[in-house]
């Protein structure tokens, strides 16, 4: 279409009573040509909005398939209160968002402003509720992988630190497969008679099948920088509550597994000839004689037995479920391994979406600025359309999130 | 000049290129033949990195043992050999280079959809083009192009740019897609149905399709590698509990479609060239059009056959192995049909019919390859072996890269209004496939004798193999730089090029050459589609004009 | 049962599982290292005839005892002109697998090159030369050429499952043996307890491997065996083979795993994935039983023959090199009384004691001009096998 020609039809639209907006960019037919296209265009953003966000839900749903337990366990600390407010917030100003396409449509400038400065004052209702959740979380310590470090702030109990305070270590403890001396990859002289390796690979399998791994998957974690550091906390934490005996005690519990690895005298002996080649480090005095337990948890730090003390160094008080309540039960457990994998899915989920609607505040506020300029009108209001789209969009993500993160049970 | 410019104006409008002056014109134009013509030289600038970098791998692999470099800089030169060439060349390489400069014209529009996106598109993919070079000067990455968790957590710093580059690069792709997908459904002149298209439209039609809907996966993958880097959030680290097979999901989600976001536009310029060269029509349209479209969907269902051996279930492998398979049919409906419209024409051996004819013979072998690394029991052998890579590199270079060189020597003269030089032209289109060949057929036969791939050393048995390999790898990099060199001589001193020179139907042929601004001074009329029948050769001009007497139906959107 | 790249071993007896004999569709190929092609119904290795049926014998004549293979590095490469010879009964529907789908690619290459020489040149563009009328298209043709394809996969897809299911389902009972991948080695651990970095495997024996990996994601790839799995840390992988054949064969990692910083002025060193290899030797179930046993028998060696295995086995071997060649690390070769310079400007006699650090705190005192990336050893060795490794290092003069 020549130049003249479009010229032409600009006129054909003051013709037909148009208001012939300066906005109808050139290459366009008309104003409808413009906004269909502007329309289809947006509509295919949001279905890369959608695939973008996807993966975190797949990701989400894979470990809500693999690892349940740690969703059970820690929803529990996030905030229902804020999150319940902060649904209604977007609600409002998803509202808000659609009466402004109304108010462009009808020429309505007054209510559009007021319904842009509504919908921009939600969304920063909205983030600084997230501020709020945020800032308590890492305050608590509550953080995505690494970070995730309840005991942070030892004396605020009421979340995961309350009974078993650095259990939520075992996360960031560098897994070793060799488990130690002689045994890379394979299974001990001691288990041998055994024969049959627990394989699940939810559990530590062939390595924590023996008491001696255990220690020195202990001292394994001590020998990195951050077990070191990690530990030194623990036992200052420990130190304070008056629960430690001595300095440079692990601070958690080492535990036989009776059904794995029959504690008789073969593992006893190994236990002990380990112990003196540490020097005696360990101080090993083995009770090996408890019956055995009855649940085969491989995993160092879960809660299903008793542990068996190992000499005075070791100690740490075998935890005694009672009926309590059952937010006092829960907060009294251990967290299951990996809860930090919740909490990096919460914060990634989450982040996106915060970062979603602060682009979604730096629009809405380019729209003010170009509806107090009287830009928009019955003939232009593709840009407060799509960015209603884009913002309907934003909060049904969140409509999503906040029963996935918040309400599971 | 045209009957159509002639018709309205007595002085013919400036062409795009004269039309405004200055480099400032050029980086705020909006005009998608100057994005295109910008991309052009990004594109080939980036060509000539990652060949660079090829060549230093093939020439450390001449020699077992050291050649010239050691194996930390040749892990890091394969990485950027690959990213360089997939994320900067080969993936934006049809769409955005040879798609901004054609695509309008081919459907009679005045311009894309949002030419301000489109010229944001461009922004992006400098600035991703910037944050790859970061990372080069940061010391460079070397986890492979793939970026496989856990490796990629535990190197260096280097990462953080490189990921960066991909996450911003996979915008810039998605917003030339999704421009791409509004300008075909929202700019068809009245006159041109959905059948009524050409094919090269089709083909970047089925692309944009998946850059809209692969590459946010990519996005998210990366933007979470990118994280874990910053602050540890170990959704991908084992050692924190995360799982590091599922990056190799959400990498393929993406990568698989991504091949064919490199090869569906290739094959949409080849249905272009050997129609035009064979002065046939291409042989059943539908069967390809929709070849086109249900590879793009079908590509979404197939990224777990690169997971063959990574621990997936057998039932996911196996479903996997089945789809993969239906991937073969549309493919090879598109080579006999091509062959087809060979029958019975008038074909010109021009460059860009040399690069069609070795596109089919070379996409041959990598498509036939491709089935033994479908049938899952040869896959466990080959997997990770030089043939995967002979294999890939038929299809994305043997393939992609000759069709957009193809492509390039097809529509030149439209957009630059030069003629290149024939004979060296043929010359190096030649010298592409027999380097091709020589490079990467031997590693077919090192791999499937258990070569494994990314090795800086390897056992003396193979060491003739990776010499014929690297000889050809020579030929071929002799033979593309020529190019670079001949293009740019032509660009300055090329002579004028015909509006029609290979007598093609498509619109872009109406259209003035170079085009002028909005590429069209009048509504063009939609010519019959494939009907070589009207175009004679012009003795006057060189080319070919249409016979007056015709009466093409009226068009005009 | 037979391989495909040579036909059934004499010398071992066929194996109990079921398989059909493969059709040899097998072209005998030449070998790049010189050695003509193998005559079909023999399964020794090229090159060297005494070495048959002694896997263990060098090609230096001498016998070596298990852990000094690495004078054994003499490699099986005896194969077809595409492939390996094959040595895993379970994988032979992969040799059948893969000449097959060759024969039909080259069948489809050449028809379709066929076709488009002949075009070209039938219709090439010349004076006087038109184009002539033909269809558009010819729905019959097009139909035929999809179904054609269609069908074909499906049988390719079939059998490429049926034998996949073989390659990767290990019977009931397999010897098993556990693998842990590590930058840059293998460690192989027996199920009494004996770990080795070169995979030995009695022949005829369902073997199944339980690996993981201690860092980054590893694969496990032995060629002949036409099997690989990649080994992915802090979870289980498996792979299973049924040796046919005694025999010394490649084993690779085939997943990229990295590589390592080089030393300041020898950038020729430097060790990475190209060099994660190490080999899989066959052996007859005699000779499989008398390495168990002798491997774990250590209490009669003296203290460097014991150092001297453990510079093997532990990956010493790795960065120190004991004939005073310049490695990652610094030679053993005349070290042991030396002074030497500590990167903090003291010196030091490298002494029992210099060494007993180096080993558990490698960088408490370490030599300039080398990376630090020797691991603590602490926990890792036995208080005999430190003094084995101090005596071995005092052996070399």
């Amino acid at each position: 279409m020549s130049e003249a020609e479009h010229e032409h039809s600009h006129d054909d639209d003051h013709g037909h009573g148009h208001h012939g907006s300066p906005w109808i960019q050139h290459h366009y037919d008309d104003a409808r040509h413009q906004f269909d296209a502007g329309k289809l265009g947006i509509w295919f953003f949001l279905v890369q909005e959608v695939l973008f966000f996807s993966g975190l839900f797949v990701m989400y749903i894979l470990y809500r398939a693999h690892h349940g337990e740690i969703y059970e366990y820690a929803h529990h600390y996030l905030a229902v209160k804020w999150g319940a407010i902060n649904t209604g917030v977007l609600i409002a100003s998803s509202l808000s968002a659609a009466w402004a396409v109304r108010c462009a449509q009808l020429n309505q400038r007054k209510g559009l402003i007021l319904c842009i400065v509504i919908t921009i004052v939600c969304a920063f209702g909205f983030l600084s509720i997230k501020y709020i959740e945020y800032s308590h979380k890492f305050h608590m310590g509550e953080l995505w992988g690494k970070r995730f470090d309840p005991c942070a702030t030892p004396n605020e109990t009421p979340l995961l630190t309350k009974m078993k305070k650095c259990e939520g270590h075992v996360s960031s403890v560098v897994w070793d497969p060799n488990g130690g001396p002689d045994a890379i990859g394979g299974p001990k002289a001691g288990c041998l008679e055994k024969g049959d390796y627990d394989r699940d690979p939810k559990t530590p399998g062939i390595q924590a099948q023996c008491t001696v791994d255990e220690v020195q998957y202990a001292d394994e974690s001590r020998k990195s920088e951050k077990g070191r550091k990690e530990l030194e906390a623990c036992e200052m934490e420990k130190e304070a509550n008056g629960e430690a005996h001595a300095k440079n005690a692990p601070c958690y519990i080492l535990q036989i597994n009776h059904n794995v690895c029959p504690a008789g005298p073969g593992a006893i002996e190994i236990l002990k000839n380990e112990s003196e080649e540490r020097g005696n480090e360990w101080g090993v005095d083995v009770e090996c004689n408890k019956a055995p337990a009855p649940v085969a948890a491989a995993d160092p730090f879960a809660e299903a037995h008793e542990p068996v003390v190992l000499g005075s160094k070791l100690v740490a008080p075998p935890h005694v479920v009672t009926d309590e309540e059952e937010v006092e039960e829960l907060e009294s457990r251990p967290p299951p391994p990996h809860t930090n994998m919740f909490f990096s899915i919460y914060f990634a989920m989450t982040g996106l979406h915060g970062l979603h609607v602060l682009f979604g505040i730096f629009v809405f506020v380019w729209l003010l600025i170009r509806s107090i300029k009287g830009h928009f009108s019955e003939d232009y209001f593709g840009p407060v359309d799509y960015s209603a789209l884009y913002w309907h969009l934003v909060d049904l993500i969140w409509i999503f999130l906040f029963p996935l993160l918040y309400l599971i049970h | 000049m045209s009957n159509a410019v002639t018709a309205t104006a007595d002085k013919p409008e400036p062409n795009f290129l004269e039309v405004t002056r200055g480099w400032k014109s050029w980086a705020t134009t909006l005009d998608h033949k100057r994005i295109g013509i910008m991309y052009l030289v990004g594109i080939l600038t980036a060509l000539m990195l990652g060949g660079f970098f090829a060549l230093v791998v093939r020439t450390e692999l001449f020699f077992p043992g050291k050649t010239i470099v050691n194996q930390l800089w040749y892990n890091r030169a394969f990485t950027l050999h690959g990213a360089v060439m997939v994320f900067l060349v080969i993936v934006p390489g049809i769409p955005a280079a040879l798609g901004n400069m054609i695509l309008p014209i081919q459907l009679g529009a005045p311009d894309v959809a949002f030419p301000k996106l489109n010229l944001a598109s461009f922004y992006l993919w400098c600035v991703g083009a910037a944050c790859m070079l970061t990372s080069i000067a940061m010391g460079a990455i070397d986890t492979g192009w793939t970026f496989y968790t856990p490796y990629s957590l535990t190197t260096t710093a280097a990462v953080i740019p490189a990921v960066l580059g991909v996450f911003i690069l996979g915008f810039s792709s998605i917003f030339t897609g999704l421009n791409f997908l509004v300008t075909v459904h929202k700019f068809r002149p009245q006159g041109m149905g959905w059948f009524q298209m050409p094919l090269n439209l089709w083909a970047l039609y089925s692309t944009a399709v998946i850059q809209v809907l692969a590459t946010p996966v990519l996005a998210i993958t990366v933007l979470l590698l990118f994280v874990e880097h910053f602050m540890h959030i170990g959704i991908f680290d084992p050692n924190m509990g995360g799982d590091p097979v599922l990056f190799q999901h959400f990498f393929w989600f993406y990568s698989h479609p991504a091949v064919y976001i490199m090869i569906i536009p290739a094959m949409g310029v080849i249905s272009e060239l050997v129609s035009t060269f064979s002065r046939k029509h291409i042989f059943g349209y539908r069967f390809i059009a929709y070849s086109s479209i249900s590879l793009a969907l079908l590509s979404f269902l197939v990224w777990g056959h690169h997971l063959f051996v990574s621990g997936q279930s057998k039932l996911a492998t196996m479903v996997f192995s089945a789809l993969t398979f239906t991937v073969a049919i549309p493919s090879a409906i598109k080579v006999f049909n091509w062959v087809a419209t060979l029958y019975k024409g008038d074909i010109r051996l021009e460059t860009p019919m040399l690069y069609a004819l070795s596109f089919i013979l070379l996409f041959t072998i990598g498509g036939l390859t491709g089935l033994f690394l479908g049938i899952l029991a040869i896959d466990v052998h080959l997997h990770d072996t030089y043939f995967v890579v002979a294999h890939f590199h038929y299809v994305m270079m043997g393939s992609t890269l000759v069709a957009f060189l193809g492509g390039l020597h097809y529509w030149w003269p439209k957009i630059i209004g030069k003629m290149y030089p024939e004979k060296l032209g043929q010359l190096c289109a030649i010298g592409v496939f027999v380097g091709f060949n020589l490079t990467f057929l031997p590693q077919f036969v090192m791999g499937a004798r258990g070569m494994p791939r990314r090795y800086w050393d390897y056992d003396p048995e193979f060491t003739i193999f990776h010499q014929l390999s690297t000889i050809g790898a020579y030929i071929l990099g002799i033979s593309m730089f020529t190019q670079v060199v001949y293009f740019a001589i032509s660009a300055k001193r090329g002579p004028k090029a015909p509006q029609n020179p290979w007598g093609a139907t498509t619109l872009e042929w109406v259209a003035p050459t170079p085009p002028t601004l909005y590429n069209f001074p009048s509504p063009p009329e939609i010519p019959e589609l494939y009907d070589y029948d009207d175009l004679v050769e012009d003795p006057e001009h060189g080319g070919f004009i249409r016979k007056p007497s015709t009466g093409p139906k009226k068009g005009g959107h | 049962m037979t391989g495909s790249g040579s036909a059934s071993g004499s010398a071992v007896a066929p194996p109990t599982t079921a398989t059909p004999p493969a059709p040899a569709a097998v072209t005998p190929g030449s070998q790049p290292g010189g050695a003509a092609a193998q005559p079909a119904n023999t399964d020794t290795p090229i090159a060297k005839p005494d070495w048959v049926g002694s896997p263990l014998m060098c090609y230096d004549g001498k016998p070596h005892k298990w852990f000094e293979h690495e004078a054994c590095k003499h490699w099986d490469t005896s194969g077809t002109f595409w492939m390996p010879k094959g040595a895993n009964a379970a994988a032979d529907g992969t040799d059948v697998m893969f000449y097959a789908t060759l024969g039909l690619s080259i069948f489809c290459f050449f028809g379709i090159t066929a076709a488009v020489v002949y075009f070209v040149i039938r219709y090439r563009h010349r004076p006087g030369h038109e184009p002539e009328p033909s269809a558009a298209h010819n729905d019959t043709l097009e139909l035929t050429w999809t179904i054609l394809p269609t069908i074909i996969v499906v049988f390719l897809f079939l059998f490429g499952w049926r034998d996949y299911v073989n390659v990767v389902t290990p019977p009931q009972k397999a010897v098993e043996i556990n693998v842990l991948a590590q930058k840059w080695n293998w460690t192989f651990t027996h199920q009494n307890g004996v770990s080795d970095n070169v995979l030995y495997v009695p022949v005829d024996t369902p073997i199944r491997l339980v690996m993981t990996s201690k860092d980054v994601i590893h694969s496990f790839y032995a060629p002949v065996m036409r099997t690989k799995q990649d080994v992915v840390p802090k979870r289980y992988t498996f792979a299973w083979f049924y040796a046919t054949k005694p025999g010394t064969y490649r084993l690779y990692c085939a997943e990229y795993c990295g590589g390592n910083d080089v030393p300041d002025g020898q950038p020729e060193l430097g060790t990475g994935h190209s060099q994660m290899k190490t080999i899989l030797v066959v052996l007859p179930k005699g000779d499989y039983q008398r390495y168990l046993n002798d491997a774990a028998d250590t209490s009669s060696m003296k203290p460097e023959e014991l150092g001297a295995r453990l510079y093997e086995k532990k990956g010493c071997i790795g960065c120190h090199s004991v004939d005073g060649s310049a490695k990652v690390g610094p030679t053993w070769k005349g070290d042991f009384g030396q002074k030497a310079s500590m990167s903090d400007g003291s010196t030091i006699t490298v002494d029992e004691n210099y060494i007993r650090e180096s080993i558990l705190s490698p960088q408490a005192k370490a030599r300039p001009g080398y990376p630090p990336s020797m691991p603590s050893f602490e926990g890792q060795l036995k208080e005999n096998e430190i003094q084995g490794l101090i005596a071995y290092i005092k052996s070399l003069k």
